[in-house]
């Protein structure tokens, strides 16, 4: 005879949950407080003293790039919380929450309910906090009393409104695909809101109105006190509305969402545990909800040495979005070198755009070397030579994104004509080796060897870090500062002719080197 | 069949004699069709086995009945209430338990500690919820694993606790049949 049941409401379940707990009785929670307020308190005394002496220089550095601060930022601190919601969010549950607590007869609202509105005051009530500090700090804000409340008001709103639109995003699987397929017409945007900032007057006021991003923004002082009020009370009022969706969806999200995200989270953390970046972000990728994808079929080719090119076409044409963001990096990184060669800014810029655009388009390499065995089994050729052939279209599409960039940046005038003929002999040696670059990085996989950890473990002089950091990014910066030292030579020098082809021989030695290396892989 | 999928025989608040229906109900993952239309009628006291080929949804089939997915058309209602709609889905859930092939466990609790989760989940309370876990434990072959931590159990082990939590739940055998 089982014993008669009575309607548990949310509170008993999480109450039930919490006192099973090992770590759940007052005690404990009050000393997870404390040792918390502890850590904030020595951090933060710490960054206060670090903020004092090094803050006015960083502010002296930061000036250049002010035109960023302010509503652009906040809009794209915006746009990374609406893309952190399409596969995590602000309610978040195990997967054993999902199969016992979220699965109880209770309702779902109560179980959802307090992680949105604990979420929501701690995001409220950070942005106030940001708010306060941005409105403190030298040379950024006038200090006056109704300044500082102004920011402190927005900071709130800002909070309560994101943590709403989060959660419409997170509980909506067509509003999350949305956020993922608007992203870089978003990005696009930010750079408008960066020169409608810049620009000044009419531009800047036509920014600050443009969205949540910029109405909390309007400079309260005594002659200009209306717009500052009407963007608070915008801002305020789009809060409150997204704070009322709150509660009244907060029972409606299905537990297939929470389900799909306790997966994501717990082998996201299993990669961390075990330091596998590549774990990790193969976690983030496979939680979003399926983007568009082309169905395009492509003719088998009759060489033999094509099937790996044509394998990597079926993989670009599969996720078309990879093949944008890749364009847009690498065109824009060699218009950025052949536009202003001779500064170090643009130099890594250009080189570090070029890189993580050979790294992109490698992705059917990552794939080869998650699972080494299958090329083992499948193809006739040597590991090392299919990572090589992995690397010919990469090559290819950069090269032509190059031509198409350089003669693009000419026709604008962005890019002068005495810098052309040079940038187009050196291209191709400077694309492979980015490409051979980034090939040689991605074949190791994201996890972090066993011998590198155990050296660092026995470290005493506290090199481990360095040591951890050379091995993730060696490959890169070996390549960037190749690259970079190219395009600086040639444009320092007098003849321009002679010194590209010295430096494109230099660059085809090194890449015929990172062949060798990448060709000579095992599994 | 990957899970086995258990509805209680015709509880007292059943709006029929159907324990579980579904009408069209049906899956597509983007051009992929797993479900398609399914079409299902259960009466109390009814044990219905669901068999098929590979690939012909019927982990889906039982993932949709339970609530774990949701359809892209059509519905599943268990004793009359609507499985993937609040708050009609929490009577529904009420009257379901489902023991997936690869069971979710919390690290932090033992094999006990679960099932007094899922019955107080359940609104079981009451003296005799000990002696019920007991019997649970030992009818399964866990009672001497009951202070043991899921890290500690065998995959088959981990299995018989999520049964074990699957059969806490409240079971009303009064209308049962057949």
């Amino acid at each position: 005879m089982s014993p008669e049941p009575t309607a548990p409401s949310a509170r008993d379940v999480l109450a039930a949950r919490r006192e099973l707990a090992p770590g759940g009785s007052l005690l404990k929670q009050a000393e997870t407080v404390y040792l918390a307020a502890l850590t904030v308190g020595i951090l933060g005394s710490v960054m206060l003293g670090a903020w004092r002496g090094l803050g006015p220089f960083l502010l002296d550095l930061s000036r250049p790039y002010r035109s960023i601060a302010g509503a652009p930022a906040i809009f794209l601190v915006c746009l990374a919380v609406l893309r952190f919601c399409t596969w995590q969010g602000f309610a978040s549950f195990s997967e054993a929450d999902c199969a016992y607590l979220l699965t109880a007869p209770v309702p779902r609202r109560g179980l959802v309910w307090p992680r949105l509105r604990n979420a929501g005051l701690l995001l409220g009530f950070g942005g106030a906090a940001i708010g306060v500090l941005a409105s403190l700090a030298p040379g950024i804000h006038s200090a006056h009393v109704a300044g500082v409340a102004q920011a402190a008001a927005a900071g709130l709103a800002l909070g309560v409104l994101l943590v709403a639109a989060g959660w419409q995003v997170q509980r909506l699987p067509r509003v999350a695909l949305w956020v993922l397929r608007l992203t870089m017409p978003a990005l696009v945007l930010a750079a408008v809101l960066v020169l409608g900032s810049r620009a000044g007057g009419a531009a800047r006021q036509a920014v600050l109105w443009s969205g949540p991003w910029g109405w909390g923004l309007f400079s309260v002082t005594a002659g200009a006190l209306v717009p500052g009020v009407i963007g608070l009370v915008l801002l305020g009022t789009a809060a409150g509305g997204g704070w009322v969706s709150l509660r009244r969806t907060a029972g409606s999200c299905s537990l297939e969402t929470f389900r799909a995200r306790a997966r994501t989270r717990a082998r996201m953390v299993a990669g961390l545990y075990s330091l596998d970046a590549r774990a990790v972000v193969k976690a983030s990728r496979g939680s979003r909800s399926a983007g568009w994808q082309s169905r395009l079929r492509l003719r088998v080719p009759r060489h033999a040495g094509l099937v790996i090119p044509w394998r990597g076409t079926l993989n670009l044409l599969h996720s078309p979005v990879r093949l944008l963001w890749s364009a847009a990096l690498g065109g824009g990184g060699i218009l950025i070198l052949a536009a202003a060669p001779t500064r170090p800014g643009s130099l890594v810029g250009g080189s570090l755009a070029l890189y993580l655009a050979a790294g992109s388009l490698l992705e059917p390499l990552r794939l080869e070397a998650d699972a080494p065995a299958v090329a083992q089994v499948l193809l006739p050729w040597r590991y090392g030579t299919v990572l090589w052939l992995h690397c010919l279209l990469p090559s290819a599409i950069l090269t032509g994104l190059g031509l198409v960039a350089l003669g693009g940046g000419w026709a604008a005038g962005l890019v002068e004509g005495w810098v052309i003929p040079g940038a187009c002999l050196l291209l191709v040696p400077q694309v492979v080796v980015m490409v051979l670059a980034a090939a040689l990085s991605a074949r190791r996989g994201g996890r972090l060897p066993t011998n590198i950890l155990l050296l660092t473990a026995g470290d005493p002089i506290g090199a481990g870090g360095l040591l951890i950091v050379g091995w993730a990014v060696g490959w890169a910066l070996l390549a960037i500062a190749a690259v970079a030292l190219a395009v600086y030579v040639l444009a320092s020098s007098a003849a321009v002719l002679s010194g590209s082809v010295t430096v494109a021989l230099g660059l085809c030695a090194l890449a015929v080197l990172l062949r060798r290396v990448l060709v000579g892989s095992t599994p | 069949m990957t899970g086995l999928l258990r509805t209680l025989a015709l509880p007292p608040e059943c709006r029929s004699d159907t324990v579980l229906e579904t009408r069209g109900l049906m899956r597509v993952y983007g051009p992929v069709v797993a479900l398609a239309a399914l079409d299902l009628q259960v009466e109390g006291g009814e044990c219905v086995a669901l068999m098929g080929p590979n690939g012909s949804g019927k982990t889906t089939a039982a993932a949709l009945i339970c609530g774990l997915l949701e359809p892209t058309d059509g519905v599943a209602r268990v004793c009359g209430f609507s499985i993937h709609q609040e708050p009609h889905a929490v009577t529904a859930r009420a009257h379901l338990a489902y023991v997936p092939d690869t069971p979710a466990l919390y690290d932090d609790l033992t094999v006990g500690d679960h099932l007094r989760l899922v019955a107080a989940a359940h609104g079981v309370a009451g003296g005799d919820l000990e002696e019920r876990c007991a019997e649970l434990l030992e009818l399964l072959g866990l009672e001497e694993r009951a202070l043991f931590l899921p890290g500690q159990l065998s995959r088959g082990m981990r299995q018989k606790t999520a049964i074990a939590c699957a059969l806490i739940r409240p079971a009303d055998r009064r209308g049962a049949r057949g």
